[in-house]
């Protein structure tokens, strides 16, 4: 599976995406896990002390930011896409 | 006046006579509508907004706010304010960089243009005083090379705002442009320039009169706390933050795959080239430089070199995400080089590099369907987009009608359902379907469709203040409603817009009351940008609008998008309800009883 990351992002991970193991049926957090074990600079990055997505982190699930699918209990379904992206904003 | 932070110095300017008056700010009105854009708007309405805007009556007013040009953290702002030709609403345009600030050194708060000079001219402006000089020998001239004559003419320390042959020519969607590229983009000021005969507007100023605030330790205060949330901020923060970091063009990748970034004219959601031309790999590829604007140390300013291709070496400023989108995915074109060059001949013809994108896609489409005499323009053909940018500046061929704006020369060519535009203006690039706040703002914007109006992407996207679900339309006309009241009180400050990623009511009012010394709550701070906004809405009554314009193209109403949007369309019609009933509007008409309650006369 391949969880792409943007921004700021990628500078901790080397590249514009992270392949991971393929874990059919996994939950968010668990490819959140993985992605963390492998890198674990990203750790506070992603989460918060209490293990929750930080506040303005957008972890998105087929385009859609798991806090409207599910949160980190949402199913990743295979061949599903995770983009996830650091504080974004701009406007002009 | 009691209030502090003003100059209270306003010059009126009779282009037709050639007459320059002084006068005071209002006490009043500075007291209801503060500055920048509520005060500018003010000064407009009072104009008549039964005004014809191509006619010499109209005002165009630069206009600075309160905290305009002091140490306050992004404050170096002004607003462009006029009737505009393009949409025929009451319009404010804001530019960065130095240029009010240095109006506000120069002994400013604005400067007011009306009537039409016999020949071309400019206002030069310093220690206080307007001078009306010829300018017979710029007129004709781009906006690059007006300034260079005007800096070897007057030295340092100068601004130059200018207009260039897109003005000149009276293309409806013309800007003024500044020094470092920055534009008063949207609503067409730039025709209203060009109609007068004013090429420039040319100030001279340096920081040592830069405005001081009376209560210095409040002021201490005020300025550490506002600047600390902006440097605190994972948004706004210096070299760390994405803003800072990637500039405004950080969004490109997130708005893709949320499925909101309109294609081909917006017949889709996605875009395949969407990386190509994101912020990261302009910052991998192409990046030279990382401007700023006066008092801001988040540069999120990204200025680039393009090392390959037809228009290799080019360096140029403003690659923002607007363009990147509108000339990018917008047209089907993944090429950076092209909007690389498209931007800078906005820039230097002096024309809205949201609108013109815009234009070019709705003519790729009428060219697809045989609209269009000729071969049209296939999707995603560079250097015919580059070409028919210069034509557009020039009223040339096609540029003829195209000038005329997005909307204007759909309807020209017979379909007018193919213009992506609202109340005459084009839309940016958040699509309604992906991103629904936006729907309801372009919507009810009192500009034409914008974004700026009302940002609900911090909502959406982000989750400033809270997080919503963009592909939900319940909940936002009231949300939009407050972050329209907000950006019209920052707007009339005249702070930037990206401060409302860090700063909120209660960091303005602390600032605003150390500087002009009036106690400020947060509330306040909602109402007056509520009256703001209601002012406004009164101008477009009067000039004849009502809820019938607050309309979207039907594509986003009736087709679905493509990606994360696959099935979702934006349900205006109930979120305008729920919009209307936050503002207490009917059908789009401010009511008396709201006009009162709002001190608005
Ligand atoms: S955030 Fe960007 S646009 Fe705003 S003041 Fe700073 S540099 Fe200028």
């Amino acid at each position: 599976m391949e969880v792409r990351v943007y921004a700021t992002l990628r500078p901790i991970v080397g590249g514009r995406s992270v392949s991971l193991p393929d874990r059919d049926g996994a939950t968010i957090a668990q490819v959140i896990d993985d992605l963390i074990a492998r890198f674990p600079a990203l750790r506070e990055r992603l989460l918060s002390e209490a293990g929750e997505i930080r506040p303005y982190v957008a972890v998105m699930l087929d385009g859609r930011d798991v806090r409207h699918v599910g949160g980190l209990d949402a199913v990743v379904a295979a061949g599903a896409e995770i983009d996830i992206f650091p504080p974004v904003a701009g406007g002009a | 006046m009691a209030l502090g932070g003003y100059a209270d110095h306003v010059a009126r300017v009779d282009l037709s006579s050639g007459s320059v008056a002084y006068e005071g700010i209002n006490e009043e009105d500075a007291r209801l509508y503060i500055g920048a854009r509520g005060l500018g708007v003010k000064y407009v309405y009072d104009n008549d907004p039964a005004t014809d805007p191509n006619s010499p009556d109209n005002l165009l007013g630069l206009v600075n706010g309160p905290l305009t040009g002091t140490e306050a953290t992004m404050s170096g702002r002004l607003a462009f304010v006029t009737k505009s030709p393009l949409t025929g609403t009451v319009v404010d345009s804001h530019m960065g960089g130095w240029s009010a600030a240095r109006l506000r050194w120069a002994g400013f708060d604005a400067l007011l243009f009306t009537g039409k000079a016999e020949a071309p001219v400019y206002a030069y402006v310093e220690g206080g005083t307007v001078e009306l000089r010829p300018a017979g020998d710029l007129w004709g001239k781009g906006v690059h090379e007006t300034i260079a004559i005007l800096n070897e003419r007057y030295g340092d320390n100068l601004s130059v705002m200018a207009i260039g042959q897109a003005g000149e020519n009276g293309v409806l969607f013309a800007s003024f442009m500044n020094e470092d590229d920055r534009a008063a983009g949207r609503g067409g000021t730039g025709a209203v320039g060009g109609m007068k005969n004013l090429k420039a507007v040319v100030v001279k100023g340096d920081r040592s009169t830069m405005p001081k605030a009376e209560d210095r330790d409040k002021w201490r205060e005020a300025h550490r706390v506002a600047l600390k949330t902006i440097i605190d901020s994972e948004v706004t923060g210096p070299k760390t933050g994405g803003l800072s970091v990637y500039g405004t063009n950080v969004l490109t990748n997130v708005v893709n795959a949320m499925g909101g970034m309109g294609t081909k004219n917006s017949q889709l959601t996605t875009f395949e080239g969407a990386e190509k031309l994101s912020g990261e790999t302009v910052r991998e590829t192409i990046l030279v430089d990382e401007p700023t604007c006066h008092a801001c140390p988040v540069a999120c300013k990204k200025e680039v070199e393009i090392t390959e291709g037809p228009y290799k070496g080019l360096r140029m400023e403003s690659f923002e995400y607007e363009p990147a989108w509108s000339l990018g995915a917008n047209c089907g074109n993944d090429d950076a080089g092209v909007v690389a060059k498209v931007i800078d001949q906005c820039n230097d013809h002096g024309m809205d590099a949201i609108e013109i994108g815009n234009v070019i896609s709705m003519y790729m489409e009428a060219s697809e369907k045989g609209y269009v005499p000729g071969p049209g323009l296939a999707w995603g053909d560079g250097a015919g987009m580059v070409k028919l940018a210069e034509q557009m500046a020039m009223r040339e061929g096609p540029g003829e009608i195209l000038g005329l704006g997005t909307a204007k020369a759909a309807e020209a060519y017979g379909h007018p359902e193919i213009a992506m535009a609202v109340k005459g203006q084009a839309v940016p690039a958040y699509d309604p379907r992906a991103i629904k706040g936006e729907g309801i703002g372009y919507a009810t914007s009192n500009r034409g469709a914008c974004h700026l109006r009302g940002y609900t992407p911090a909502s959406e996207i982000l989750g400033i203040p809270v997080k919503t679900d963009p592909l939900a339309w319940e909940g936002k006309g009231a949300l939009l409603k407050i972050f329209q009241d907000l950006h019209a009180f920052s707007d009339s400050l005249d702070l930037c817009k990206f401060s409302a990623f860090a700063e909120g009511a209660a960091e303005y009012a602390q600032q605003y009351e150390a500087i002009v010394g009036i106690a400020l709550s947060e509330e306040d701070v909602m109402t007056t940008g509520e009256r703001i906004y209601n002012l406004e809405r009164r101008f477009n009554n009067l000039a004849g609008f009502d809820g019938s314009d607050d309309s979207l193209p039907e594509r986003f109403l009736k087709e679905p998008g493509s990606g994360p949007a696959a099935n979702s369309v934006c349900e205006l019609d109930e979120m305008k309800a729920e919009y209307y009933e936050a503002r207490g509007w009917e059908d789009g008409v401010v009511p008396d009883a709201k006009l009162q309650e709002l001190s608005i006369s």
